[in-house]
Order: C-alpha cells, then sequence, then structure tokens
C-alpha cells in the first residue's frame, strides 16, 4: 500500500485536531502575556538598542533567540499528552488494525502536531517582526525573518517535539512535563560559570544560541561561535531528532508485538 | 472511615505520585554526590531541589489530578461533595510532598550542607532552620494553589502544566525584574536560590527575603479560596471535561 497518503492523511487529521484544541490557544494566549507582561519592556529596550547601527538580521536573531527562550517549552508540554492519549481513549488498537504503517502514522502524528501548535508561536514572531519592520521603516525585515525563523526556532521545536512524543510513551507525563522544563533550564539557560556539569554552552542547545550568534551574529550572546558551529548545530538536532523517532518508532514496534 | 478514604485516595492516585518525590530527591542527591566529587559546593543545588523543583512538580501533579476526574459525573451524585473529595486528595499530596521535602531539609541540615537565610546579628530570628524552611513552604503552597486554580479554569492538563512551567522559567529569565519589582515581588517565588540568599545576611536583605516570604505565602493562601469557588460549580466541572 502507497504510505504517502495514510502520512497527508494522519497529518491532515492531527493537525487539525491539535489546531481546534482549546488548550493549544489557552495555553499559547496566557503564556504570551506572561511573557509579554513581564518582559515586554526588556525585550524591547534589546531590540531598540543601537536598533539603527545594527543589521536588520542580528535584530530578527535576537528575536528568534528570545522566543526559543519560551515557546518551546509550551511546546513540549502541549505535545506531552499526544501519544498516552491514543492509549487512554482506546484508539490505539484500532489504529493498529489499520492498513496505515506504524512509522507512516507516527510520522503523520508527529508532523501533524508540531506543525499546528508552530502556528501560534508563528503568530507572536510574526508580531515582533512587524514591530521590527515598523521601527526600521523597512518592509525587507518580512521576508528577512523566514531565516532566523528556521535556522533558530526550527530546530529546537523539531529536537523537543520528538522527544515529547518519545519520552511519554515510557513516561507518566506530568513526570515528563516537569522534567523536561528542568532540562530545559539546566541544558540551554544555566550559565557555565557555577561549575556545574551541563549541556548548556555546547552545540548541543536547542535554545538556538549557537545558531544567533554563530549564523545570524547575534552580538549579546556572548558564545563567540561560528557560522560553521551554527551548522553543525542545526545538524546535530536534527540528527538527534530523527534518532529519537527511529527508536520510539521501534519502542513502538516492539510493545505492539508483545500484546 | 477517615483512614479508609484516605487509603482509597492514595490508592487511587497511584505510586507514582508518592514515589516522585522522593524519586526527585534521590535524584538530587546523586548529582550533590557529583558535584562534592567535582569540589563544587552542593548547597545551592540542593535548595533548588527544595524550592524550585518540588514545588513545580507538586503543582504539575495537583493540576493533573484536579483538572480531570474520569468518573466525575458519578462523583457529583454521590453524597459526598466533590470539592471535599479533591480537597483531600490536594491536601495528601500537599502533605506528603511537606514530608518528603521537610525530611530531605533535616538530612541537608545534618550534612551541614544547608543553604538557609540567617540574619545578623541573629537575636530577631532564635529559630533560624525553622524560619529557613519557608524558603520552601511558601513556594509549594503558592504552586499548590496556582496548580489546583489552573487546572480547574483551564480543564486541561496540559494547558496547566504549561502555565506552570511557564511561570517558572518566566521567574528565573526575569529574576532581575522580579526582584526589584514593587508589584512582582508577592509572586517572586525562588528568590533563595536564584538571588544565593544562602547564610548570614544583613538586616535589610533577611528582611526583604522575609517578607517576600510571607507575600507569596499570603498569596498562595488567596488563591486557595478561588480554587475552592470553581470546584463548588458543577456546570463548569462537566462543562470540557472530555474536551482533551
Amino acid at each position: 500500500m502507497n504510505q504517502f497518503p495514510v502520512f497527508l492523511g494522519v497529518l491532515r487529521y492531527e493537525f487539525r485536531m491539535q489546531i481546534r484544541r482549546p488548550a493549544l490557544w489557552i495555553t499559547m494566549i496566557l503564556f504570551t502575556l506572561l511573557i509579554v507582561g513581564v518582559g515586554g519592556g526588556v525585550f524591547r529596550g534589546e531590540l531598540l538598542r543601537n536598533a539603527e547601527s545594527r543589521p536588520l538580521l542580528t535584530l530578527l536573531a535576537q528575536w528568534a533567540y528570545r522566543i526559543n527562550t519560551f515557546f518551546p517549552i509550551a511546546v513540549g508540554v502541549l505535545l506531552a499528552d499526544r501519544l498516552p492519549r491514543d492509549r487512554r481513549t482506546k484508539t490505539e488498537e484500532l489504529f493498529a488494525a489499520a492498513p496505515g504503517a506504524l512509522s507512516t502514522r507516527l510520522l503523520g502524528k508527529y508532523f501533524g502536531t508540531m506543525l499546528a501548535t508552530l502556528i501560534p508561536v508563528l503568530i507572536v514572531y510574526i508580531a515582533g517582526v512587524g514591530l521590527i519592520a515598523y521601527d526600521a521603516q523597512n518592509a525587507l525585515v518580512i521576508p528577512l525573518s523566514l531565516a532566523p525563523f528556521a535556522a533558530i526556532n526550527l530546530p529546537g521545536i523539531l529536537f523537543v517535539s520528538a522527544f515529547s512524543l518519545a519520552c511519554t510513551s515510557i513516561m507518566w507525563t506530568p513526570l515528563f512535563q516537569f522534567l523536561f522544563v528542568g532540562y530545559w533550564f539546566w541544558g540551554n539557560l544555566l550559565e557555565t560559570r557555577f561549575g556545574i556539569p551541563t549541556l548548556s554552552g555546547t552545540i548541543l542547545t536547542p535554545v538556538g544560541g549557537y545558531m544567533a550568534s554563530g549564523i545570524f551574529g547575534e552580538p549579546f550572546i556572548q558564545l563567540g561561535a561560528t557560522a560553521m558551529q551554527g551548522v553543525e548545530s542545526i545538524i546535530l538536532l536534527l540528527a538527534i531528532t530523527a534518532l529519537v523517532m527511529w527508536t520510539l518508532w521501534g519502542l513502538l514496534k516492539w510493545q505492539q508485538a508483545r500484546q | 472511615m477517615f483512614s479508609d478514604r484516605f487509603w482509597y485516595e492514595l490508592k487511587l492516585m497511584g505510586k507514582r505520585v508518592t514515589l516522585t518525590p522522593i524519586l526527585v530527591m534521590v535524584g538530587f542527591a546523586a548529582i550533590a554526590a557529583l558535584l562534592h566529587y567535582l569540589k563544587v559546593d552542593p548547597s545551592r543545588t540542593l535548595s533548588a531541589a527544595l524550592e524550585m523543583i518540588l514545588p513545580l512538580m507538586t503543582g504539575v501533579v495537583i493540576s493533573a489530578v484536579t483538572s480531570q476526574d474520569q468518573a466525575i459525573e458519578l462523583q457529583l451524585t454521590v453524597p459526598r461533595k466533590y470539592h471535599l473529595t479533591v480537597m483531600r486528595r490536594l491536601a495528601i499530596i500537599l502533605g506528603w510532598t511537606a514530608i518528603v521535602t521537610l525530611l530531605s531539609s533535616v538530612i541537608i541540615a545534618i550534612l551541614n550542607l544547608g543553604f538557609i537565610p540567617r540574619d545578623t546579628p541573629a537575636w530577631t530570628n532564635p529559630l533560624p532552620f525553622l524560619v529557613g524552611q519557608l524558603t520552601w513552604i511558601a513556594t509549594l503552597l503558592w504552586y499548590v494553589a496556582a496548580g489546583l486554580v489552573l487546572g480547574l479554569l483551564t480543564r486541561s492538563r496540559a494547558a496547566s502544566a504549561a502555565l506552570l512551567c511557564g511561570i517558572w522559567i518566566v521567574e528565573i529569565v526575569f529574576k532581575d525584574l522580579f526582584g526589584i519589582s514593587a508589584w512582582l515581588k508577592p509572586i517572586f517565588l525562588f528568590p533563595t536560590t536564584l538571588f544565593a540568599l544562602g547564610g548570614p545576611l544583613s538586616q535589610t536583605l533577611f528582611n526583604y527575603w522575609l517578607d517576600n516570604r510571607l507575600e507569596v505565602l499570603a498569596t498562595g493562601l488567596l488563591l486557595l479560596p478561588i480554587g475552592w469557588l470553581l470546584l463548588r460549580s458543577p456546570e463548569r466541572l462537566l462543562k470540557g471535561s472530555s474536551e482533551e
């Protein structure tokens, strides 16, 4: 059986299911209000500091990095219940009896839920891009903004989404949710000067510091990264994402065989 | 009767609710041992476990337990009021986490790894260990109340957990803003760990810390009646119970 139409069908269905989910919009709206309410002034100050003398791409990269500091947490937590939901609603067996392959359904679920959850993040990003374009009085900002989003936000969100689906297939969802936010701080935001062993400061950071600093020359993230390291970081994140999805497929297949 | 219901609720929530705080502390004990081996002082990390990690964990678990109940229709028909059942569950989770945290705090103090704010001179605070427990008590109570309210308002485990996690990370990233803004101070949840307030402090700084702890405790206590009121609305409880 040709699996591509199955993949598209699953993707479309999962996308619709997630985009119509009240929890997605409630979370993203309150999340945005919380971040802007507390840190809106800080963001504005950062983006407007020497804005005239800075290349537009560095401003956009800074905004993309700021978005990536917070929103992957919401994405990760919101995707964490997608696989356990199939079990809870007792549809898992029904799916297993359907002609679509497990790998196709898994990929469809992954991309469908991830893309739907990405929409509110993209809206917030575009709102900030609009402000930058207005301040700079330059419409070129809008096409330029695609590059930082693709290089900084997308790899991180792909990475986080894969772990959210994979970890909750073996772990209690609330446990994953709080461990995940703990990881996000420890592995991305914790400064290395404290002497605590951390992934923070390495290229394995989905927050995207290496991309923002190395590829776009964002000056406030003091990593001193090169463009090559930025690219390496993207490749590493995407490779681990693929590995995690492949492991999840193997695990689900094994679980299915044991039933 | 009381003990029967207590054990029944405990069984219903499952071992994962009781084991999670213990596993968290065992994990942090291992991290502390690693830091000691690396010649890094583990006291602030252990303080983070008590002040930042266990309250977040409890808030997420509370929101998961209170936001949805598979037998909600049945619960609303039995003579025992549903809000009392939820409050019992909440008390069990809060009580258990508090016991685990207090025991961990005692062990940490015995090992001389405490990260407790102390005033100098110490005459205004004759019980530094007990007052120091406000480090986690205030935050734990705040997160429990916030978990209850957010769980009931959103009627979604994912949304309430995401918001609790969002508050957590926003407090860390904007800690300086929380530290200096008068309107954010009553909800500044982790000053001890984030501002490294363990050990002897000047009287001004100690008073700042103590005021903050009491304000966080008060805002947490203010959230509890809101949760209580939300629990007393059967329509709200039924609506959205199957939307996930």
